[in-house]
């Protein structure tokens, strides 16, 4: 749901932006609104219900998965759903509420959702919302690249490790275990076509120095002397 | 009498099933990546979409409802009687207020509450004189 700046811009005038959900729950309820018969709404009061709308979805999904886990199930199905849809509508009361031995999928509530649907228009969102693949981030595991794990105590269903790491393994144990029989790495000149499921890893870097400096008295000035020194060594030992 | 039911227990089921596969036609006006977003931040885990639907059917209600209560609330305000005539809005158009919203709220066991205006300190707009310095 969140687009790909994630950070909140401070605005001069208006100050941060709010979160990409906030605002699209905004423009939801705002159309809500409408087809209710307001003409406008007061900013303050369109955000709160667009933040009581989030909460609500929230809450729904928080009860529905505790029941679900209640029951022995990561996966929650529509029994859970009318089960937590009939605990957030206790306070307000439903019809059946005083029977708890109804069956779940002849509840009331179910019936009235039924109705809503029949009764009002269908008013899509105005554009359409992208998506953000979360899958593509998720490195493949040892048993969908097809591999064995280096080592024994390693399951196959953790992620891969990484090409660079298995190749400085492979090259200081004298090519113990090579694998350039797969034909998919070619190194020449330096350059290296990665392989299905290879992340590209940092290549080496300048060594940098630092030199820390404290500031104020003769104390100081020692100290300045001493820390820039042993900064300085340790960057000549580097080189 | 057991057949009767029966045959009740099962037109009710057929209504629910042709419910659920007509929810796939219908497009909520709250979009479905909204609702598995707050879904899966919550740890609601469902890969059929249909139950996404549905989620967002019964926010979709709830929503309705809560801004129909309001409006029945604005209605009464405005036909109330108005004592100064002067103070009469030109316009009857409707406007979601806090005020209207917070009295929807509260049936439904929300308590919103809303700030009239800010101050920069306690003694804001108090006489010079009262003011302890």
């Amino acid at each position: 749901m969140e687009p790909p700046a994630k950070h909140e811009e401070e605005d001069e005038e208006n100050g941060p932006r709010p979160p990409f959900a906030a605002t699209v729950s905004r423009v939801a309820v705002a159309q809500i609104c409408l087809t209710v018969g307001y003409a406008a709404a007061e900013p303050a009061a369109l955000c709160s219900l667009a933040d009581v709308a989030a909460r609500f979805v929230q809450t729904l999904a928080r009860s529905g998965a505790s029941i679900a886990a209640a029951h022995g199930r990561t996966d929650a199905n529509l029994l859970d759903l009318v089960r937590a849809m009939e605990d957030l509508s206790l306070p307000r009361g439903f019809a059946g509420a005083f029977n708890p031995t109804t069956p779940l999928l002849r509840s009331s509530i179910l019936r009235e959702l039924m109705a809503f649907v029949r009764s009002v228009e269908e008013i899509p969102f105005p554009r359409p919302i992208r998506r953000e693949s979360v899958r593509a981030r998720v490195s493949p595991s040892f048993g969908q690249m097809g591999r064995e794990p280096p080592f024994g105590h390693v399951p196959r269903w953790l992620p891969c490790f990484p090409e660079a790491w298995e190749r400085s393994r492979r090259e200081g144990e004298g090519g113990g275990d090579r694998r350039e029989g797969e034909g998919k790495r070619e190194m020449a000149k330096g350059v290296r076509l990665l392989g299905e499921g290879e992340r590209v890893l940092l290549a080496g870097r300048e060594r940098v120095c630092f030199r820390l400096e404290y500031c104020g008295g003769s104390c100081g000035e020692r100290k300045k002397k001493r820390v820039g020194e042993e900064a300085e060594e340790r960057c000549g030992k580097r080189r | 009498m057991n057949s009767s039911s029966g045959e009740g227990r099962h037109d009710d089921d057929s209504a629910l099933a042709e419910f659920l596969a007509s929810l796939m036609d219908y497009t909520p006006t709250i979009p479905d990546e909204l609702v598995e977003h707050y879904l899966s931040r919550s740890g609601f885990h469902c890969p059929d979409l249909r139950l996404t639907r549905l989620v967002a059917v019964a926010a979709q209600k709830f929503i309705s409802e809560v801004a129909s209560d309001a409006l029945q609330h604005c209605k009464a305000r405005q036909a109330a009687p108005v004592k100064d005539k002067s103070k009469q809005p030109k316009d009857k158009r409707l406007v979601l207020t806090m005020e209207d919203l917070s009295k929807a709220l509260r049936e439904y066991g929300v308590n919103l509450k809303h700030q009239e205006y800010f101050a920069d300190s306690p003694s804001t707009g108090m006489e010079p004189s009262s003011r302890e310095e």
